[in-house]
């Protein structure tokens, strides 16, 4: 990446309140028109960052630079960046089109200019009928469009969106991610948006770094995050993980985790890992099997034996708690619902089962780390 | 059926009631109203329409100097209590700094303290710093009870205010004094308009403070009453009466269409 595709680059990024330490030493690139994404659960610094790169906070240590630019000693009002509060901030005095043209003519624009673009601004997000309204007279949906066309209009060169659909029901707010996600198209403007929100984060961004206690746990595209967690906290964060520990020994070309009755887990020779010690790893719940005790599963499939707990009949899939007792711990399984024979039915709680899935998708994690997350009000 | 009889009575009961309430609450308003506009010396008997008292009243010059004493004390003292007591709400509900609770515990002081001591306490202050009474003095001592209004209905606008919009103005370019006059001001304005009013008429029918604040020739409209009714009560008071209940009334009527309106355009902001 050339230093001219990065829009805002962040270098050793701390932000101390007191003992508190809210961003912890960041450093990332975000590019020219990306939507890029902090997501991480409420207190992780997310917001925090987002504010120190629209000029509210000041960093204690690191600098941030917008196009190549030190912007440390900028004041808000003197950056290229604007914000799509959380609670929307729109003026309460100023009428929709007032509140749109606010940016613009702190800019000294040309009356006529000003007046093309507010229009143009109210006609992208489908409010060039209510530009005479005053804020309270719109529904929250409306006033988060008032905001992002408010934000919007002065063409910055990065949009700081910082959870702005946290306020709207679901339906809604589904609704909106659609339409950010074309008007970023639409407008080519570099995203960063802040949210708790990790289907959110999944369906909108180019990009999304994982944040959590201060830190980046990882940056990667979505799918990345999902496939590859780098942590434990990326793991039990995005979506849910099944997580085994256990001591490792050498197998060709790899490791195993035996127990008896020729329960497994096939590990592959990843980089540095030292056989005979504690290894962590992590596998998604969709990618293992069912099987009965009577059939057979492949010698080089991973393979544990347990106990069905909880049958949750989703549709178009059924989500299985499964007890494993050699880890003492809980698996959640997730199958399709293709009905492969026509007596197939679905496991019942109590019944003894075998979990299978091939090496390829077990991930190892680094060891110690964090805590596994627990959803919270998500 | 009886029920219903009885319910007649007390629905009746109760509205002779309420009429009871209102008569002793107005009549004497209505009698004072009514009685400067008749034709006797006398408040006692009616002996027909006349507009000859307030006549007698703005060709008396003594009165009309204890207007013009008044209202050059209320335009000045208002403006001052409005300018402080807004500076002080904003800092108040903006800020908080050592002693800041303190300070807003300690504006309901004038508002409770006996006027009387409050009087008394401002003159022996003038006294101590050997300023001689005069309408100076009025201003000042007027100004240190009315600023505690101002300040109360100022902040209680304030505590409805939302920081991000200041940060929102700085966002879309606006600097520190620009943010402060084309956000928080218009924000803080119904409250600091309400305030005013409210000061004014407190600062217009001020009694008892002025009474001990004036000195000797400094005579505003309500001391003029008050010396003109140790001869009896006459049309001419009712008069001026009559004149600054209708200032009075006027600029409540003001404050409060100004305060049911703000409550109307406050933003509830969403939680999200």
């Amino acid at each position: 990446m050339t230093s001219d595709e990065v829009a805002i680059r962040l270098e050793g990024v701390t932000k101390r309140f007191g003992d508190f330490v809210a961003v912890d030493d960041i450093s990332l690139d975000i590019r020219q028109g990306e939507f890029f994404s902090l997501l991480g659960p409420s207190g992780c610094g997310k917001t925090t960052t987002l504010r120190m790169i629209a000029g509210f906070e000041d960093p204690s240590e690191g600098s941030i630079f917008l196009e190549g630019v030190d912007v440390d000693r900028l004041p808000p009002y003197r950056r290229n960046v604007n914000t799509v509060f959380q609670n929307y901030a729109l003026f309460p005095h100023l009428n929709v089109e007032k509140n749109v043209a606010f940016g613009l003519k702190r800019k000294r624009l040309p009356k006529k200019e000003i007046e093309q673009r507010v229009h143009e601004a109210l006609r992208m997000v489908e409010l060039q009928e209510r530009g005479a309204a005053k804020p309270n007279e719109l529904s929250g949906g409306m006033q988060q469009r008032v905001a992002l066309a408010r934000a919007l209009v002065n063409l910055p060169a990065v949009l700081l969106l910082d959870e702005p659909l946290g306020a709207l029901d679901l339906k809604l707010r589904r609704q909106m991610q659609l339409e950010l996600k074309h008007i970023h198209e639409d407008v080519g403007i570099t995203f960063i948006y802040v949210t708790h929100d990790q289907e959110e984060a999944l369906t909108m961004s180019d990009r999304i770094a994982v944040m959590n206690r201060g830190r980046v746990e990882q940056v990667g595209v979505p799918e990345e995050l999902y496939e590859s967690p780098a942590t434990r906290f990326v793991a039990g964060f995005i979506g849910v993980s099944n997580f085994i520990e256990g001591p490792i020994e050498r197998r060709n070309g790899g490791g195993v985790m035996r127990w008896d009755e020729g329960q497994r887990v096939i590990v592959g020779a990843p980089a540095g890992m030292s056989l005979g010690n504690e290894v962590a790893l992590s596998v998604r719940p969709e990618k293992i099997r069912l099987l009965e005790m009577h059939e057979q599963a492949p010698e080089e499939q991973c393979l544990l034996l347990g106990t069905v707990r909880d049958v949750v009949y989703l549709g178009m899939t059924t989500q299985y708690k499964v007890d494993v007792p050699v880890l003492g711990r809980q698996f959640t399984v997730l199958e399709q619902n293709v009905k492969v024979a026509s007596d197939q039915t679905l496991w019942e709680a109590g019944e003894r089962a075998q979990l299978s899935w091939h090496p390829y998708h077990n991930r190892v994690l680094p060891p110690g780390g964090e805590a596994e997350h627990t959803e919270e009000g998500v | 059926m009886r029920r219903r009889r009885d319910q007649r009575i007390k629905a009746k009961g109760l509205r002779v009631y309420v009429a009871l309430v209102y008569a002793f609450l107005f009549a004497p308003i209505v009698v004072l109203v009514l009685f400067s506009f008749n034709n006797s010396r006398r408040n006692a008997t009616w002996k027909g329409f006349t507009l000859k008292w307030y006549s007698a009243l703005f060709g008396d010059s003594a009165v009309l100097d204890a207007f013009k004493n008044t209202m050059k004390v209320a335009i000045i003292a208002t403006i001052l209590a409005t300018i402080f007591g807004s500076l002080a709400a904003y800092a108040l509900t903006r800020y908080h700094f050592r002693g800041s609770s303190l300070y807003n515990g300690a504006i309901y002081v004038p508002l409770v303290i006996p006027e009387i001591v409050f009087g008394v306490a401002l003159l022996s202050g003038f006294n101590a710093a050997g300023l001689g009474l005069s309408l100076k003095t009025v201003i000042i001592s007027h100004v240190a009870f009315m600023v505690s209004f101002v300040i109360v209905v100022v902040r209680a606008r304030m505590s409805g205010f939302d920081r991000a919009l200041e940060e929102a103005a700085m966002d879309l370019g606006a600097n520190e004094i620009q943010t402060f006059y084309l956000v928080t001001l218009p924000f803080m304005a119904p409250g600091i308009m309400a305030g005013a009013l409210l000061a004014f008429v407190l600062s217009f029918d001020d009694f008892v403070i002025t009474f001990f604040n004036s000195g000797v020739g400094n005579t505003t409209l309500p001391l003029k009453v008050y010396s003109m009714v140790k001869f009896g009560v006459t049309p001419e008071i009712n008069a001026i009466s009559v004149f600054m209940l209708g200032i009075s009334s006027l600029l409540l009527l003001l404050t409060y269409r100004i305060q049911s309106g703000e409550r109307r355009t406050v933003q509830e902001p969403d939680k999200g």
